[in-house]
Order: C-alpha cells, then structure tokens, then sequence
C-alpha cells in the first residue's frame, strides 16, 4: 500500500473507524459500500499498520449467545494517513456522524 | 455457548453454513479467526434484528446476501494461501519426485496396477449391485414378493388378480405398479413374405401397469405415458413407448415415430413416446426396447385367463412408502391382505406369504452364490494386491528416507519440528498416491472394457456396465488418499527419528536402527505371504478350468449351430407350427449342403432354463407321501436331436416323425433313470410310467447316453425326453449338425435363409456357432481363473520388486562388511551364500506364513471351484516351488553385486 496515499473507499472506511464504527458490519452500513469492498480494505489497512484489530471480551460475546466479534482500531499510522487523506477528500469528515466509541455492539 | 447449541445454530443457519463452506479456501492460517469474524458480524446482526426463525424473507435474504461478500473476501486472501505449509509440502514434494524420476516411476506404476485394479473390481461390483436405477428416488423403490410359508425366502410373481386386491386393501403403499418381461418379434410389415429388407429381430420389453410410470418416478422424454384407460380393458389399446437406444437404432432417433404404427409379434402397436435414454427397463441387467400395457398381455404370448386365473403368478411388483412407514410395518400389512385373500381363494392362496425389499438390496439377495462369493472374493483379492503394492512403495520410501537422511538430519537440525517432516514426507506420499489413483483409473477403463468384451454372447441385450462411474471415482480418491497415508506413515515416522548427531557427522549412511530393518524385512515377508495367498487362489482356479473344460458335456460342440426361433411370437398356432412348420423347416434345411443333421429342442442342455416333473410314477405304482418321490428334469425334442447332438442311444430306438399327437405315448430316457427306477437300461426298454399323478403312461422307447444338462460339474442326474410332436410346443432351439467344422458360418446363412423364405418377419436370435455353445458355461471358471492369475502375477511381480529392492539396499549397506570379508578370504561363494541366506530367510518366512494363510482361506473358495479339492496338493506346491525361484533370482542378482566389491575400495570408503 503506497504510503499516505489511500483510495477514495478507503480513506472513507478510515474515516469510519475513527468515527467509532469498530466492526465491519457497522461499516459497511454506514458508508454503504458493498462488504466484498470493506472487508479487504480492512485487511489491507491492517497489514500496512493504520488499523489495530482486537477480539471483543469473552464475556460479553457469551451473554449474546455468539463468538467474540473482531474490532478495529486506529493505530498512530493509521491516524496520520488518515489525516492526509483529508486534505485530499475534504467532504470525508462530513460524510458520516461521529459515534461515540464504544466496544459494545450497539442495538441502534 | 454449549458444542449441542452451537451445532444447532450453525445448522440451523443457511448463512453459517455458507461461512463455513467458503472458509475452506481460507488459508489455514488465518481461517479460525476469518470464520469467528464473520460468523460473529452476521449473528450479531441477526441478533439486532430478530431470532432466525422470526425474521422475514427480505431480512434472511439480506443476512445471505452479507454473507456472501464473505467469499469476495476469501477470495482476496488467496495469494497468502501460497505460504501455506500444505502448498510449500507440495512444491517441495513435486520437486523431490522430479529428482527422483525412477523412484517416482516405480512407485507411481506399482500404485497404478494396485489402484486400476480395485477400481475395475469394484465398478464391475458396481454395475452388478451398487448403481442404482436411474429413476426417482431409486433406494425407496420397494419391490415385495410372493412364496410359500415354509420359505425362508421367496422371490414369487404375483397373478394379477392378487395384485389388484393387494394394491387396493393394503395401508401402507402409495402406490403398487405391476410389471412383467416379455420378449416379443419387431418388424416393420405385417404380411408373411415381408419385402421388408431389415431383419426381423427379438427384442425385449416390460408389460406394466398404468400406475407404472408414477410408481417409478420416471417420464418419457417424447410422447406421453399410459393413460387409465389403456390400463382398462384387454387387448383394446395397442400403444407402445419405446426404450431410447432402440429408438435410436432402430428408428435414427425420428421424433416423428409418435404416431406410427410398429408391428410386435405381428401385430400392430402404435408408437405413443419415447423413454429417456437413461432408463433402461424394471431391472438392471436387461435394456428394453419397449413398455406396452400389461393389458396387452395375450398379445404377449400369455394365457387369455391372465387376468382372472390367481394361480397365473406373472407379474414383478414395485411400490413406494406412505411417507413414515417402515417396510416391516407394510411386509405385516401386506401379510394381512395375503390371508384374507387364503381365506378368500384358497386354492391359490393357501399356506403364502409376501416379504419386502428394496430393489437394491433384492439384487444382492436375489444373486447367485457364485456371483456374491465371487465380488466378494475378487474384492478381497484385488485388496490384498493394493496392500502389496503399499508395502512395496512403503519399502522403497525406506530406502529413500535412509538416502534422504542427511536432507532430513539437516532440517531437524535446523529448528523443523518433527510433526512438520512427518507432514512433509506424508504430503509426498499422498502426492504418490493420487498420482497412481489417476493412472490406475485410466488402467480401470481398459480393464473393465476387457470385462466387457469376455461377456459370452447371450441372446439377451444385457444392460450391465462395468465402466467407472462418479460413485466409483468418489471412492477411488479415497482409496488413493488412505494408500498414501498407509504406505507414508511408517516411513515417514521412522526418517523423522534420525540420529541427529551420525547425521551431521556425515555417517547416516552407516548409522543402520536395527528397528528398520526389521520393518523392510516384515515387510517382504507380508508380500511373499499375500502373494502366495492369491497365487494358491490362481492356481486353484486355473485347475479348476482345466477340469471344466475337460469335463464331457454329453454332445459334441465343435461342428454344431444353434439358434433360437419362435413361431408364436407371429401368432402362429402351437398344434399347426408343431404339425406342419416345424417338420417342414427341418425338411428344408436339412437338404441344403453341408448341413449333416437338424433338429429342434426347447431348450439346448446346459442352458439357462430347465423343465422339471414329478414325482416320477413307475406304471401300477401309487403316488408316494409328500417330498419322497423323485422328479425329473425333461425336454422336448425332434426326431434326430441325438443324432445331432452324436449323443449315442445306448438301447431302443429314436423317435420318428410318427410318434405325433395321434400315436402311442412314448419316451427316451437316460441311462440314469434307467439305472434308478427300472436297474438297467435292459429292463427300462418297454416299460412305462408316467410324469406325475394323472397324466398319461408313456413308454420307454430307448435309452440315451447319460450327458450333463444343467452345468459342466453336476452329478449324474436323471433326465427325460419327450417327443416334440406329441407335445405341441413353439418356442424352440434349432441345432444343426455340420459336416464338417469349417462350413458352420456357411450352416448359418443358409438356415437363417431358409426360416426367412418360410416366414420373413420370425427373428432369429442367439445364434451360437461351434464352441460358443458351451462359452456361457466356460465363462464364469474362465473369468475367475483369468482375473485370479492377474492378480497372481501383478502380486508375484510386485513381491519379486520388493524383495528386488530390498536386497539392493542390504547389500548396499553392507558393502563394508563384505569387503572385509573379501579381504580376509571370502570366496564369491561365500558373499552369495551370505547375500541369498539372508534373503530367503524372509521368503521362506512368507512362504510358510503364506501357505497357511492360503490354506484356511481357500475353504471359502469351496462353492466357487469346481472338481479340484480347495488343497490341491500340485497347487501348493507348484505355487510354492514358483516363489522361491522368483525370489531366488530376485536375491541373487544384488547377491552378485555383492561378490564384484572390490575389497580395497570398500575399505578405503572410510
């Protein structure tokens, strides 16, 4: 992945994340991009180091009756790529609300 | 969440199975967590929404729809899977056998031969009980049967009365669908003289009910079905459907043969479909041309009473389930009807029972103990040769892994686990394995095409193929994946043990574990003892031929024709074709060139069918107590059938064409049953008796030669003949007696012209010329004596190759041991002796193991041989004194190697 140059989509599932959309499916619902989109994006964001991914407690995977959910994080990389992108695409913070970062899957 | 629930969730889920599924092309790297990710996102999601099984169609859609972008995300993960340890092994695997291509040769052929030969023993096993009729849920066909009580098992037709009331009082059918085989004339004209230029020909159809093609779950592809009321009324609905192949040949697959109008058994039928060409007919063995209505019976050749008469047992049943019901809960509810019925018509119906099987299973129940004894044997034999061909690649994997120590030693060396080499070899070996899966069932193809050719020529358009199919090959990967496990393990297990430290200091070569030598030396020893085993079985078998053939069926086959011919097929009368058709054709075919003699029988011996009577009833002799009388096996024949057959009569006279339905009764019997019932062909000649309780005396006008007539290895056995014509009968084989040997396909024309001349449209088949008469009797010893020494041979071949290699590899090792004997005064004698002790040590191991092996194994083989005891001492010992001298040449050339060490070399080596 070239460095601090992110694609359109990708700049936008950054964007996501920062946001507070830590799972993929929350992305996907909130960009509107198809998941055959996302999901390798995220694998390639991970594995040039502006993503982080961590398992969700045990626990709370249990309650609901379901394996542990992976999410996302952004790492130091990933936050200054991020920002460079944003000078590039200057709509990129408006185009999706902020939420507020919480682990915990959300019932909204 | 406990293992139970989650089992549940998952299959209860479409979109977890789909993960699952799409998972498998995940690297394995990465694949736990790439199914926890996802199966967590849609649960997750579901879990927002609603339970599975609340949510609507446009949200489970949707979950379906998500999870499919899984698999654009796998797909992204490929390149990784690359890395993957399974595709490293392979790589390295495919690159090790490339530098390896003699190695790789002779394992590869030798899995190939083990493989290729399974594959055609089991396909042919296939074609017999295995592949299923290519109907609708071909395992739930239920097919119930009709016999006495006293019968363990009966396989009785059904008279169609009992078959209505059946169908109609029992609880637990869906349906019951009858059918019956008949065979029938085809031509294409109706009138006598033809001018028709195709051949008129037999061929063979099922007369079913209306309910047939609902029963069977099948449709035809052209046209339409039997409508109810073609299934109403007798003879007033001629329509035919006509099986695929032989609307193909016989009518260039002409859609527009809807319609037309065909003559069977001259009589014209008219053409309403076309089945599809997988369907071959009721049965698996017999293709058929036609299905008419089982209302078209009489003109068929059955009885007018067909309907109404309960005795008239002519028709198969098959039957599918109500949904829930077991075959005991229907066999009980069928019972049921059968005794109301007892009590109903009991003179047909007393004392009877009906049993329940599916078709498939009806086959393996149904076939002969020859057939099932044989499968399974050729099934435990060609097993033994795959397990010969393992233990001859396990022994040259060995031998490889001790070349291969070094490359091993160096990689334990360097941080590899051993779980890691285990997998790498095991990849190697399967890679093998698969390798001579593929050419072993391209072997496959040819050898059952062989199989295919061997098949006499029987006058029946059997529909068995003995080709691989889908079911096979599934299995053959199988087969192929578990030889390579089994041939890999050991070795693999052993070469990842290697002494790290010889290794290193470059000794490995010398460094010999006691323990694996052992094994290659166990390993020889179980193929020498699995070789003789199958070679005592070929050798048993091949006897066993030889008795066979020399056996004297009781006639002389070399300058013999025989054809089938059936003048009822045209409706011709059975009095008039006895009285007037039949002397006539002799007549004529008798006086053409070359032809000796002529006769007619019903039945050739040693033929399928027999005519049986009984209990035989000496003149003035009341009828004795039940089962204490003797019956008789009896054939109608013409004048001149011993004379044809050069059967000589010992005493009497022959039968003349004046012992016709106006003369006394007469009757030729056999020595034998002079012998039994009268003490001497002297004493029979002039007496009378008759068939069974109330019919007519008849006199014993001579004594013929006893012959054999059911098969080539019965036991003396009383027989009677009947004269033909004062026992009107049409369906009849004509025997022609040639002048000499050479003129029978001359004898052949010639008949078939005159039978054309006389009738154009009346078929003949099953034309047998010289020897053949006698091939369906020679094929079974013949093919098992032929598929057994196979077997022999591959398993000697592949034991000698074994034995072969592992003396190479002894000798090898002990290079330096036989230098310093050399050095210190052996002579080449000496090494010889040494080199071929050691060898024959394990042979004769083998062998002795072998013999015993065989000999508790061939008491299986009682039924199956025929006039050779299962210890034919010539066999053992034959067998025997044949491996040693193989395996004495397979020692004695690395034996000789051993003997050209120079010692100075072999010392200096250190």
């Amino acid at each position: 992945m070239g460095k601090g140059f992110l694609t359109h989509s990708t700049a936008v599932i950054l964007q996501a994340v920062a946001n507070g959309y830590l799972y993929g499916f929350d992305i996907i619902d909130i960009t509107g991009l198809p998941g055959g989109t996302v999901y390798p994006a995220l694998r390639r964001l991970e594995e040039a180091g502006h993503l982080a991914s961590k398992w969700e407690k045990q626990s709370i995977a249990q309650v609901a009756l379901r394996p542990p959910r992976k999410y996302y994080e952004l790492t130091r990389a990933g936050r200054e790529a991020l920002a460079e992108a944003v000078k590039r695409y200057r709509l990129l913070e408006q185009t999706q609300p902020n939420k507020k970062r919480d682990p915990k899957p959300s019932r909204a | 969440m406990t293992l139970f629930a989650r089992c549940k969730r998952i299959f209860s889920r479409p979109y977890l199975r789909l993960i699952a599924v799409v998972g498998v092309i995940v690297p394995r790297r990465l694949r736990a967590d790439w199914r926890q990710e996802w199966e967590a996102e849609l649960q997750c999601r579901e879990a927002l929404l609603a339970d599975w099984d609340k949510l609507d169609g446009r949200h489970k859609l949707d979950l379906l729809r998500r999870s499919t972008s899984a698999f654009w995300d796998a797909l992204w993960l490929q390149p990784q899977r690359l890395e993957d340890d399974m595709f490293q092994d392979i790589r390295y695997g495919i690159r090790m056998m490339r530098k390896a291509p003699g190695f790789t040769a002779i394992a590869v052929l030798a899995l190939a031969l083990g493989i290729g030969v399974n594959t055609a023993i089991l396909s042919a096993v296939n074609g017999f009980v295995l592949r299923p009729l290519p109907i609708d849920k071909p395992a739930e066909l239920i097919a119930p049967y009709w016999g006495r009580k006293t019968d363990t098992q009966v396989w009785g037709k059904f008279s169609y009365a009992n078959y209505e009331d059946l169908r109609e009082q029992n609880q637990s059918f869906s349906d019951l669908c009858a059918w019956t085989e008949t065979s029938a004339g085809i031509s294409s004209s109706e009138s006598r003289n033809g001018g028709d230029s195709e051949r008129a020909e037999v061929v063979w159809g099922d007369l079913v009910s209306g309910n047939y093609f609902d029963v069977m779950g099948v449709k035809p592809v052209l046209g339409r079905g039997f409508l109810p009321e073609e299934d109403l009324t007798p003879n007033a609905h001629p329509v035919v459907v006509l099986g695929h192949s032989f609307w193909q040949r016989r009518f260039d697959a002409d859609a527009a043969i809807i319609g037309k109008t065909i003559y069977l058994n001259g009589q014209p039928f008219t053409v309403i479909g076309v089945m599809p060409e997988s369907f071959l007919g009721s049965t698996f063995y017999l293709r058929k041309a036609f299905l008419a209505p089982l209302m078209m019976s009489q003109k068929f050749g059955r009885r007018a009473e067909w309907k109404t008469d309960r005795s008239y047992a002519l028709f198969n049943l098959y039957g599918r389930l109500k949904p829930g019901l077991t075959m005991a809960q229907a066999e009980t509810d069928l019972n049921l009807v059968a005794d109301n019925l007892a009590q109903l018509y009991p003179k047909d119906n007393t004392d009877t029972k009906i049993q329940l099987t599916t078709e498939l299973d009806g086959r393996y129940e149904g076939a002969t103990k020859i057939i099932k004894y044989g499968g399974l044997l050729a099934l435990c034999i060609s097993g033994l040769v795959l397990l010969v061909a393992c233990a001859n690649v396990a022994n040259l994997m060995l031998a490889r892994a001790t070349t291969r120590a070094k490359e091993i030693g160096i990689r334990l060396a360097i941080g590899a686990g051993r779980g890691r080499i285990i997998r790498q070899l095991l990849t190697e070996s399967v890679l093998l394995a698969l390798l001579g899966g593929g050419l072993g069932v391209a072997l496959a193809y040819q050898v059952s095409g062989v199989i295919m050719a061997t098949f006499p020529p029987v006058p029946y358009p059997a529909s068995l193929d003995f080709a691989p199919d889908g079911y096979v090959l599934k299995w053959m990967l199988v087969v192929s994946l578990l030889t390579g496990v089994i041939f890999g393990l050991a070795p693999a297990l052993l070469a990842s043990r290697t002494d790290l430290v010889a290794v290193i200091k470059g000794a490995a070569g010398q460094s010999r574990s006691r323990r694996r030598w052992n094994l290659r030396g166990t390993l020889v020893v179980a193929q020498v003892t699995i070789s003789i085993i199958v070679l005592i079985c070929a050798g048993l078998f091949i006897r066993s031929l030889g008795k066979v053939r020399q056996a004297d069926p009781g006639f002389q086959a070399e300058s013999l024709v025989t054809m089938m011919i059936n003048p009822s097929l045209l409706a011709y009368d059975e009095k008039e074709t006895t009285k007037r058709f039949f002397p006539e054709l002799l007549r004529r075919i008798e006086a053409q060139p070359g032809v000796r003699t002529a006769a007619l029988v019903n039945e050739m011996p040693l033929a399928v069918g027999h005519l049986s009577s009984g209990p035989i009833l000496k003149e003035g002799e009341i009828e004795p107590l039940p089962n204490q009388g003797v019956n008789s096996d009896y054939s109608f024949v013409t004048p001149k059938y011993f004379d044809t057959l050069r059967t000589p009569l010992v005493q009497g006279r022959d039968f003349t064409d004046h012992d016709d339905i106006d003369a006394p009764r007469v009757v030729i019997v056999n020595q034998e049953f002079a012998r039994r019932f009268y003490g001497s062909a002297d004493s029979a000649l002039g007496k009378r008796f008759r068939m069974s309780q109330g019919t007519p005396l008849m006199q014993v006008i001579g004594i013929a030669k006893d012959g054999l007539y059911h098969s080539l290895y019965e036991d003396r056995r009383v027989y009677i003949f009947l004269p033909v014509y004062q026992h009107p009968r049409t369906g009849m084989t004509l025997m022609i007696s040639a002048e000499s040997a050479g003129a029978l396909s001359a004898v052949v024309e010639t008949a078939r012209r005159e039978i054309a001349q006389m009738d154009a449209r009346l078929p003949v088949v099953g034309v047998m010329i010289g020897e053949e008469n006698l091939s369906l009797e020679y094929w079974g010893p013949s093919v098992a004596a032929g598929m057994a020494t196979t077997f022999g041979v591959l398993a000697l071949v592949l034991a000698a190759m074994g034995l072969y290699g592992v003396m190479t590899y002894a000798v090898s090792q002990r290079t330096r041991e036989i230098g310093i004997r050399m050095a210190l005064g052996a002579q080449v004698g000496d090494v010889l002796r040494l080199i071929i002790r050691q060898g024959m040590r394990m042979v004769l191991v083998g062998i002795g193991l072998g013999l015993v092996g065989a000999f508790a194994l061939t008491r299986v083989l009682a039924s199956l041989l025929l006039g050779v005891g299962t210890t034919d001492p010539l066999t053992f010992a034959g067998v025997a004194i044949l491996l040693v001298a193989i395996a004495l040449l397979a020692c004695w050339i690395p034996a000789r190697q051993a003997t050209k060490v120079d010692p100075m070399v072999a010392l200096r080596h250190e």
